[in-house]
């Protein structure tokens, strides 16, 4: 009883994400692109970079790179927190 | 953690300087070339990983402590956070068209190293952080596994 009906959700989940996935929108065609266009059309004139994503990760989104250095620090802290203890 | 054999450690010794190269050489490119600090950072973090592995962790934990390691994350963070959003208008300014850099081709060029005027830096920055968590955690897990040697 619990195989069928596990088995039932599964074929209703995945014939849900195959339904989402063929009628949904179409792959690389968003129908807003007004900032990504803007970024594609714009980076390298104004941060004077050649690679895209870097000038995404440094000047566009500089902050969010910092919270992401952060986030890592905040990790590495509790790692450092929880397994000093037993390290000695 | 105990060392592996004399052939791993002298292949592991060989191999250590060009791994850091090539990540600096990654870190650096990372306004010209795919790639960036975090890739970069990732491969000199592996290499950390590497000596630990070859050598136990005695002998390597003489080179690289916890202690340093988490204050150069911080401080490379700190330093970030000062380069980008507080002094990079004026760092612009002396960097573009002044005779301390000499002239930097701005806008879309075929790849000087010092065309991205901030980029290199902030990207040696990130790497240096990336690289310090991943010998941090390196560092831990293997004082977790006792220091039988």
């Amino acid at each position: 009883m619990r195989k069928k009906v596990g088995l039932l959700v599964l074929f209703m989940f995945f014939s849900f994400m195959l339904f989402g996935a063929t009628t949904g929108m179409s792959f690389g065609e968003p129908e807003y692109d007004d900032m990504d266009g803007y970024i594609l059309e714009n980076a390298q004139e104004e941060t004077a970079s050649n690679n895209v994503v870097t000038s995404v990760l440094l000047e566009y989104r500089s902050l969010d790179t910092l919270g992401e250095a952060t986030v890592l620090i905040t990790a590495i802290l509790s790692v450092v927190v929880v397994l000093r203890r037993f390290a000695q | 953690m105990k060392g592996l054999s004399r052939i791993v450690e002298s292949i592991a010794s060989l191999v250590f300087i060009p791994i850091l190269v090539f990540g600096l050489y990654i870190m650096v490119h990372g306004h010209l070339t795919p790639g960036g600090g975090f890739q970069g950072g990732a491969i000199v973090g592996s290499a950390i990983a590497m000596i630990f592995v070859a050598y136990g962790t005695i002998e390597a934990n003489k080179h690289f402590k916890l202690t340093s390691l988490l204050s150069i994350m911080a401080g490379a963070a700190v330093v970030y956070l000062l380069l980008k959003e507080v002094f990079s208008p004026y760092i612009k300014d002396v960097m573009i068209g002044t005779p301390f850099m000499g002239r930097i081709p701005e806008g879309i060029n075929i790849g000087h190293i010092a065309s991205g005027t901030i980029f290199l830096p902030l990207n040696v920055l990130v790497g240096l952080i990336v690289l310090s968590g991943f010998g941090i955690v390196v560092v831990l897990f293997n004082q977790l596994g006792g220091n039988d040697q």
